[in-house]
């Protein structure tokens, strides 16, 4: 016979008390799991967003800040103009190292037979060096006049023409998914075809595009590495009126404090279920033990080594812990898909989950969280248990 | 309810106020009488203190080299807006307007005080969203204003040109919890200190990068400090031990260039330092001392310390006085304590 | 085979010190069958511990085999206990989780020799207990219940079997079933045996009876 076996009977004969104890160790687990899972996604996401705007500042007309930040997190087309001439003084901040406009307009669900809800972006593909790289792996050539390059939300595939402002556009790829809003559903034109654009509106469209010919919306800026990009937004904010310069902290920022809140409520509950549960396990495990006096006694006597008795105990704890610890996990998986929806509304962003790897890790670091507690609450009855003279247990569990 | 409350408060006040003018009389008439019958000079000047009570204190004083002994008239207060704290100050260099910084609400209230003992906040500028708990201050030889920022850890760069529209320019220096700033000379070095580094530090104003450091004593919070009227020697504070409730506020003399320490100047026990500067020829020093254990105490002080004899020549009560008076017992909790911490001095 | 040499245990209670076993010196050869009698609290179950290493005494030795117990460490005692003695008890000592049949191999679960099912079926059928291998202990009589328990005293082929009442609670069938057994293990494979009893008919069946009153040997 296996020692094991014993351990698993013994386990069985309570089986409503290991199961609360594995009830409880699954909660722990499942909060943990899901919740390091949940943070993580929220953070990929936000630094995935900040990563995948290229540049280290954005500078946008002043009052815009708040509205730029929800169009790059959250995707909400939204369009603000400055005049191009910020560009060249953009370019004589010092610091500065590259900087490229770009201008945004919104289509309009007026027209026949465009698509809602699409942000237009317009770039400068002589000094672009944010979307260059999307498009190269898209189309590996420059774009021309009255082409789009469309994200993956969007549902038209190459080769349709669509228009927009009485511009027709032709879709010569789309991007792959990248996860941000603010990309997957944008299409990507030059800044020639959006000049076009805006004068064909005042003609030949339903809407006017009420945009000055010399309008940009942003001045993307990449910066000498020995400037960080917190000075060099005090610089460009000195050096031009008008305008405010994000930085990728100030874009991630508000979400970054939020995120602090859910990571220390999810932490602060975790936590402190965590020692309970050690302590219910440490109580339970005593009583556990203090019942089953005589049982070690006479094993005791049959010939059981102190060390057979504080194994049978502990591979206990560790069984009990293992299936609290996969139970975790189950309903932390099942938690996460059902709530994916309702955190993505909650922080207006892509959910994007981490990468496998971490998920593993998560996972890994979750049940060896509750075969920790499972142990260390286990330990010391066990050793008490292991260290009681065999006729004093047999006789004082009589 | 509200109301009756304010003019309670402000009842309260005229007796103040009252005894400042008569305070103010009696400068007028004292200190010229005995100018006329001493050789030494007589030190008048308005003092202005950053405090966390919500409001900015000052006081004229006089301090009288013949009778090595000091004077202080009523302490008036101008309160801030939203009652926000600060630790900062710092009086423009034609002594027209005083930069107050606001702690968390990064607020920059420009304050005239071409009227000595009625300042007004004549402009209001925001720095930043984030708070900055701006400590120390000084205005370089390029005419710009500079403060350091606890909370973010760095030093601002503000230009003054237009005092009633300060501009941030730019930022550098960045160390933990930074509190005083001082820029030397032409301009091409910057000094500062940091409260959990404990520690001095120089850096070259051009690359930005640190050339020097010193630790002048031990694990304590180096505080606010000014230059010598030579330019030759950082005056720095310090609560002096730290932990036990109880300081020994000092104030270390330290060679402006080598970042050597030339000196120190022990306050006292139950003194905590938070500012010090001299009279214009550099005879005397005045220090923000906050008496400690605070929640016994809840006050600061200036003190007055012959720089020749190393003597304290007298004290002025700063908090407790003027508390007394209008009947207020503020209450000292985490973050918002009875204390001065600047000083700026229009001197006469 | 066990060589008792001014054995002593003393119990404490509270501020009270009473000796349970008071200066006890007794030799068992082997494959005797010893009985030791008296009336409660006399000291009979105490000294039987003390034989089978399961207390330690305030003073005395007690060598089994040529080895002293309490010269030799807690595994190594474990293991003597496991390869060299078992005990047998009045009370349910059959652990409930398992069935008859592994409640007589679980000491196998801590020994070096091999004892499969086979063996453990073999010794149930020796109890007469053959068709209640499967059974739980719930499932058995007492006296089936102390059939599997003497079973299991055998599985590791001991020397010396230390029985504690082994008869109290039951019926006079089963109880000369069980000396009957008792004898015939003697007998067959030259057990040593020391029971502690109070019943006259186990003590008369036995080859020497030691009578106890107040921790001491009186009759040898």
């Amino acid at each position: 016979m296996h020692p094991l076996s014993l351990s698993t009977k013994n386990l069985t004969r309570k089986g409503f008390r290991s199961a609360a104890l594995v009830f409880a160790l699954a909660l722990v687990v499942c909060l943990l799991f899901a919740g390091a899972i949940a943070v993580k996604s929220v953070s990929t996401s936000i630094t995935l967003g900040a990563q995948r705007l290229g540049a280290d500042l954005m500078i946008v007309p002043e009052g815009y800040e708040d509205t730029a930040r929800t169009t790059l997190i959250a995707g909400k087309p939204s369009v603000f103009y400055m005049p191009e001439s910020v560009l060249d003084r953009v370019r004589k901040v010092k610091g500065v190292r590259r900087a490229t406009p770009q201008l945004f307009i919104q289509s309009t669900d007026f027209e026949c037979c465009t698509y809602v809800d699409v942000l237009l972006i317009a770039f400068d593909q002589q000094t672009d060096f944010t979307i260059g790289s999307w498009l190269k792996e898209a189309i590996d050539r420059p774009l021309a006049d009255n082409e789009t390059i469309i994200g993956r939300s969007i549902p038209v595939s190459t080769g349709t023409t669509m228009k927009y402002f009485g511009t027709p556009l032709t879709v010569v790829g789309d991007l792959a998914t990248t996860g941000l809003e603010y990309i997957d559903h944008a299409a990507f034109m030059t800044m020639a075809t959006a000049r076009q654009m805006i004068r064909n509106s005042r003609v030949d469209a339903e809407q006017t595009l009420d945009i000055g010919e010399d309008m940009i919306s942003t001045v993307l800026v990449q910066l000498d590495p020995a400037i960080t990009p917190e000075r060099a937004k005090v610089f460009v904010e000195y050096e031009i009126e008008g305008v405010k310069a994000l930085t990728s902290q100030d874009v991630i920022g508000s979400v970054k404090r939020q995120l602090q809140v859910l990571i220390r409520t999810i932490g602060g509950i975790g936590l402190s279920l965590w020692l309970i549960t050690i302590l219910l396990i440490g109580i339970v495990f005593s009583m556990a033990v203090n019942e089953r006096k005589r049982e070690i006694g006479l094993l005791r006597a049959m010939g059981a080594k102190r060390k057979n008795i504080f194994g049978m105990i502990t591979i206990e704890a560790v069984l009990l812990s293992l299936a609290g610890g996969v139970l975790g996990l189950v309903a932390g998986g099942f938690l996460l898909i059902v709530c994916r929806e309702p955190m993505r509304n909650a922080f207006k962003l892509p959910s994007l989950w981490p990468e496998p790897m971490f998920i593993f890790l998560a996972a890994l670091f979750a049940v060896g969280a509750a075969l920790v507690s499972g142990v260390v609450a286990a330990a010391w009855p066990a050793y008490k248990s292991s260290r009681m003279e065999p006729y004093q247990a047999i006789r004082k569990g009589e | 309810m509200k109301k009756k409350m304010t003019r309670k408060i402000a009842v309260s006040f005229v007796p103040i106020l009252g005894g400042a003018l008569l305070a103010g009389g009696v400068f007028l008439s004292g200190p010229e009488q005995v100018t006329a019958q001493s050789a030494k000079p007589v030190y008048k000047g308005t003092f202005y203190s950053a405090t966390r009570g919500g409001h900015m204190v000052f006081t004229k004083i006089t301090i009288d080299p013949e009778r090595d002994m000091i004077s202080g008239s009523t302490v008036g207060r101008l309160p801030m807006p939203n009652n926000e704290q600060a630790d900062a100050l710092q009086m423009s260099t034609d002594n027209k307007y005083i930069f107050y910084p606001t702690w968390d609400e990064s607020m920059l209230y420009t304050i005239d005080i071409q009227d000595r003992l009625n300042p007004k906040v004549v402009a209001e500028t925001k720095i930043f969203d984030e708070a900055t708990r701006h400590c120390g201050s000084d205005i370089g030889a390029d005419g710009n204003l500079y403060f350091s920022s606890m909370a973010q850890g760095d030093i601002h760069k503000l230009d003054i040109s237009d005092p009633l529209k300060p501009k941030l320019m730019d930022r550098g220096y960045k160390s933990t919890y930074l509190c005083n700033v001082k820029v030397p000379g032409q301009g091409d070095k910057v000094v500062t200190t940091d409260m959990k580094e404990h520690k001095m530090y120089q850096y070259d104003a051009k690359s930005g990068k640190r050339l020097k450091e010193l630790k002048p004593g031990g694990d304590e919070f180096l505080h606010r400090g000014h230059f010598s009227p030579d330019g030759k020697t950082i005056y720095q504070s310090s609560t002096g031990s730290l932990g036990d409730g109880v300081h020994s506020g000092r104030i270390y003399a330290v060679d402006t260039d080598t970042l050597e320490l030339k000196d120190t100047l022990v306050i006292g026990h139950n003194y905590d330092v938070h500012d010090a500067t001299t009279t214009p020829d550099g005879k005397y020093l005045i220090a923000a001392a906050r008496r400690t254990p605070a929640k016994e105490f809840k006050d600061s002080e200036y003190v007055v310390i012959n720089l020749e004899t190393k003597k304290t020549i007298g004290t002025v009560s700063m908090c407790a006085g003027c508390h007394g008076a209008s009947g207020v017992d503020p209450e000292v909790t985490q973050g918002r304590e009875v204390f001065i911490c600047g000083i700026q001095v229009a001197w006469e | 085979m066990i060589k008792i040499t001014s054995l002593t245990k003393i119990y404490r209670v509270g501020k009270e010190m009473f000796k349970a076993v008071d200066n006890v010196s007794l030799n068992i050869g082997a494959g005797e069958i010893v009985s030791i009698v008296g009336h409660s609290g006399s000291g009979k179950t105490t000294l039987l511990s003390l034989m089978g290493g399961l207390t330690a005494p305030d003073s005395g030795s007690v060598v089994v085999d040529g080895v002293n117990l309490w010269s030799i460490d807690d595994d190594q005692l474990a293991e003597l206990r496991n390869s060299k003695m078992n005990f047998i008890y009045q009370f349910a000592s059959l652990l409930p989780t398992l069935t008859a049949l592994e409640n007589v191999l679980l000491p196998t679960m801590f020994s070096r020799r091999k004892k499969d099912k086979k063996d453990a079926a073999r010794l149930l059928d020796v109890v007469g207990l053959a068709d209640k291998a499967s059974a739980y202990p719930a499932e058995l009589s007492g006296g089936q219940q102390r059939r599997v328990a003497i079973a299991r005293a055998f599985i590791n082929d001991p020397g010396i079997i230390l029985a504690d009442e082994p008869t109290g609670d039951l019926d006079e069938d089963t109880e000369a079933e069980i000396i009957g057994l008792f004898r015939h293990m003697n007998r067959e494979q030259g057990i040593t045996f020391v029971i502690v009893t109070h019943n006259t008919a186990l003590a008369a069946a036995t080859t020497r009876t030691y009578r106890m009153t107040g921790g001491r040997i009186v009759v040898a």
